[in-house]
This record gives C-alpha cells, sequence and structure tokens, in this order.
C-alpha cells in the first residue's frame, strides 16, 4: 500500500502554513517513509538560508531623487492652471513680438538639427552593425567579422598603434585567437579602429576610438555595468554581448556571441590596462 | 502598519500631503527596495525599482479602492515593476553581484560575524539566480513576512501554487548552497 507523499507540503508544514490535521499527517508519513525524511532535510536547509534575508534600507539619494521628481511633477499642473480658455487668441499689440519669437525659435531648431547632423557624422555609429546581426544571427560569424560602413582595411601596425595596443605583448586578449582582420575609419580627423579575432568558427570585434569621439548604438537600451572593478555600459543587442567601456585616452565597445564572463573580462582587461599604461607615460 | 493608520496615511496621500508621502516611503522604503534589489541583483537596478514603485504609488493612489489591504496592492506594484524591470534586461547577461551589506554583530565574534556575512552574500546571489516564478514568493515570504495566503494574493494564484513554488525554491537553495551547509552547521 502506498501513502500519499508528502514532498509538496513539506516548505508549508515547517512553516506552520497548513491545518492542525494535515500537519498530523505529515509527522505520521515523515516517520515511516525514508524518502519524504531525505528530502524535509534539503526543504529545512533550504529554509534557515533563506532567512539570511534581511531588509535593507535605500540610500538617501532614492527620497531626494523622489522627491525632486515629485516637485517637477507638481509643477506642471500650475504652469496649465494660468492658461485659461479666455486667453487662447493674443491680443493685437502682443503679435509683433510673439511673431519675432516665433521665428526665432524655428531658427533655432533649424540650428540645432544641423549641428546635431554634423555632430552625428563625426560619431561611430555602430547601430547598422549591430543592426545587421539582430536581423540574421545565423551569420553571426559573416557580420563580427563585416566592416561598418566607412571602415577601410590598414596596415596592421597603424591599426594597432592607433587603437593604442602596439605594445601589447600578447597578439590577442584571447589565447588561440588571431588578429584577422584591422581596419580603420577617419572620424573627425581621428583615427577609429576596428579589430577582428578570430579562432576556428568563433570571432569578436573590438572597436576602439579617442574619448573625444562618440560611439552610437541606434534607440538601443544601454545599463550601466560592473565587473571585475571596470566600470562599462550593456548595449541591448539580442544574441551579443556589446560592451562599452574606456580607459585612459580611448574608448572601446566589444561585440561579440559570447557570454563567458571570463572571456570578456579578459578582453576587457586586455584593453584597459594597454591605454592605462599609455596615458601614465 | 495597521489598518488604521494605513488608512488615515493614505488619506492624506490622496490630499497631495507631502509629509504623508514621505511617511510612506519611509515606513515602506526599506521592503520596498530590499524585494527590488534581491530580485534585480544590483543596487542601480534596485534604485530604479524603488523609485519606480513610489512614483506610481503616489500618482495612483487615487485608484487604491480600499476593498483589499494597502500592502497587498503595495506588494502588486513592486511585483509588477520588478518583472517589467526583468523583460527588460532580460537579454543583459547579470554581470553585476550584489555588493555586500554591512552585518551589524556587536555581540558576535568576529569569526561569527565574517561566516554570517558569507552565508548572507551567498543566499543574496542565490536567490537573485533564481527563476523570477521562484524567487518573487521568496522575497514575499522572508523579506515582506506575508503568510501563504497573501502571497497568493499578491501573485494571483492559489496558496497550492505559492506552497509548490517555496518548495522548489528551498530546494534549490539548499542544492546550490550545500558548501555552506557544514561551515553554517546546517546539517545534511
Amino acid at each position: 500500500m502506498f501513502a500519499r507523499h508528502v514532498t509538496k507540503h513539506l516548505s508549508a508544514y515547517y512553516q506552520g502554513e497548513v491545518s492542525d490535521q494535515e500537519a498530523k499527517r505529515i509527522a505520521k508519513h515523515l516517520e515511516q517513509c525514508p524518502r519524504c525524511k531525505a528530502q524535509c532535510d534539503e526543504i529545512k536547509r533550504g529554509i534557515i538560508l533563506a532567512e539570511h534575508l534581511s531588509r535593507v534600507s535605500p540610500p538617501s539619494s532614492v527620497w531626494s531623487e523622489l522627491e525632486t521628481a515629485l516637485q517637477l511633477g507638481e509643477s506642471a499642473p500650475r504652469l496649465a492652471e494660468r492658461t485659461t480658455p479666455r486667453e487662447k487668441r493674443l491680443p493685437h499689440s502682443m503679435l509683433v513680438p510673439a511673431s519675432v519669437i516665433f521665428i526665432g525659435l524655428v531658427a533655432a531648431t533649424v540650428g540645432y538639427f544641423a549641428l546635431h547632423t554634423q555632430t552625428a557624422q563625426t560619431q561611430v555609429n555602430l547601430d547598422k552593425f549591430l543592426g545587421a546581426i539582430e536581423t540574421h544571427p545565423k551569420d553571426m560569424y559573416g557580420l563580427l567579422s563585416d566592416a561598418p560602413a566607412g571602415f577601410e582595411d590598414a596596415d596592421r601596425w597603424t591599426a594597432l598603434a592607433a587603437a593604442g595596443i602596439e605594445k601589447q605583448p600578447a597578439e590577442s586578449p584571447l589565447e588561440g585567437y588571431q588578429l584577422a582582420h584591422h581596419r580603420l575609419k577617419v572620424v573627425d580627423r581621428q583615427q577609429a579602429v576596428q579589430l577582428v579575432y578570430v579562432k576556428e568558427t568563433r570571432v569578436f570585434s573590438v572597436f576602439v576610438a579617442p574619448r573625444s569621439s562618440q560611439f552610437s548604438f541606434g534607440k538601443r537600451d544601454i545599463k550601466d555595468a560592473q565587473f571585475d572593478g571596470v566600470a562599462c555600459r550593456q548595449v541591448d543587442c539580442p544574441r551579443t554581448s556589446t560592451l562599452w567601456f574606456g580607459a585612459g585616452e580611448f574608448n572601446c565597445v566589444l561585440v561579440t556571441k559570447s557570454k563567458d564572463l571570463g572571456e570578456l573580462v579578459a578582453i576587457v582587461h586586455y584593453f584597459v590596462s594597454a591605454h592605462q599604461k599609455r596615458s601614465q607615460q | 502598519m495597521a489598518g488604521t493608520k494605513d488608512a488615515s496615511l493614505i488619506e492624506r496621500c490622496r490630499a497631495g500631503e507631502r509629509d504623508a508621502f514621505r511617511v510612506l516611503f519611509e515606513v515602506y522604503g526599506d521592503r520596498v527596495y530590499s524585494m527590488a534589489l534581491y530580485f534585480s541583483g544590483d543596487e542601480a537596478s534596485a534604485k530604479d525599482i524603488t523609485q519606480e514603485v513610489f512614483l506610481k504609488l503616489f500618482t495612483k493612489i487615487h485608484t487604491f479602492e480600499g476593498s483589499a489591504l494597502f500592502q497587498t496592492w503595495l506588494y502588486r506594484l513592486v511585483v509588477n515593476v520588478c518583472m517589467d524591470e526583468h523583460r527588460k534586461h532580460k537579454r543583459f547577461v547579470p554581470f553585476e553581484t550584489v555588493s555586500e551589506v554591512e552585518i551589524m554583530g556587536s555581540e558576535e565574534s568576529l569569526e561569527n560575524t565574517h561566516l554570517k556575512a558569507e552565508i548572507c552574500s551567498s543566499v543574496r546571489i542565490a536567490v537573485a539566480r533564481l527563476r523570477p516564478k521562484l524567487r518573487l514568493p521568496v522575497l514575499l515570504r522572508y523579506v515582506d513576512e506575508l503568510s501563504y495566503t497573501e502571497i497568493a494574493t499578491v501573485l494571483g494564484c492559489s496558496t497550492g501554487t505559492v506552497a509548490s513554488r517555496l518548495n522548489r525554491a528551498h530546494q534549490t537553495l539548499a542544492r546550490n548552497l550545500s558548501h555552506l551547509a557544514d561551515r553554517a552547521g546546517l546539517g545534511r
């Protein structure tokens, strides 16, 4: 005769969340069933471990930022209250200065976008590079090796020097990988570099640009992260680890299929240590 | 917080009293932040989640009808914001480990204090690695001290489901942290 096993009820039993009748049934069963008895020790250990979770107070900045947000929210309705339906039509005497303001705003907007477009052209734009990977994830080997627009094959030494890693003793941040492609793009009279490292069917790409150049990633989410003492930003690109980090005079973007933390740390440290040494010279 | 005190505070919040908002934050801030911290595994996300929860709470408090306990309504909000954050970031590799939290143990020996700190840190990391379905009941039970019935109400499931998920979570924690069992005197 098989008794009903009680493993599913053990947490509830030990935490006093079963009826008295049920508790008696479970206790009696545990005396006789070695299988359930073995599981109950495991459950008890899990409960004791979970009891180590304790409440943590938020940093003081959480409230102060909330308060600021609340104040900003409160000021908006007050602004709306000042504009009453009666004031929809401007009085005649205000038409000339209003039109001057309007023309000024239009001019400022046009100027802003012109400047912004010009600034955008000096950025190292990886939006399409990442977009291609998102669209065709099965061809990651080819796509990660590809050159984004404007990047041309360059002399190896020139590329390494432009990337600030010409003095690194190891050719590659990871064992077994070789530097397969080295490309340059001139961005606002400065050089951005793409280095492609390959090992059999594995590949990763590292972009290096001077600090004054900006990387752009389209509308992708970017999240601050920190690991192994290095602050970096993680860019949302599916099926890749895309990390933006920097040290000294350079900032870098790593794009790889790998999610291996050890590999990612090794690659970041390879570039960061080279750039730090360079800035100390 | 007793029901009547909650009711009075909520009415004051509805009336727009800034002091009442502050009191509400002081009463529930620890619970919300702790849940956010252990759920997300990193302080930056925990801050974002906490602020979003309270901003939503302050702007939506007029929709709280009073038919359920305020706490239940609040924890549902926390769960929803945590899950939204999780969905937004699930394509990110969880690089960041939870930072150490100071363990206050003035009466204990230094060795015990260090051991406790190690266990707490390991438990937090192990909890952050549980699947969200298992992580949430653990946090609602151990951080917010809710009963199985209350947890079921917050999560919108049966108490049987809560019991089952907590069972699996306890087993996973015990297996993943078996190396701590002897040192912590948990026995085998």
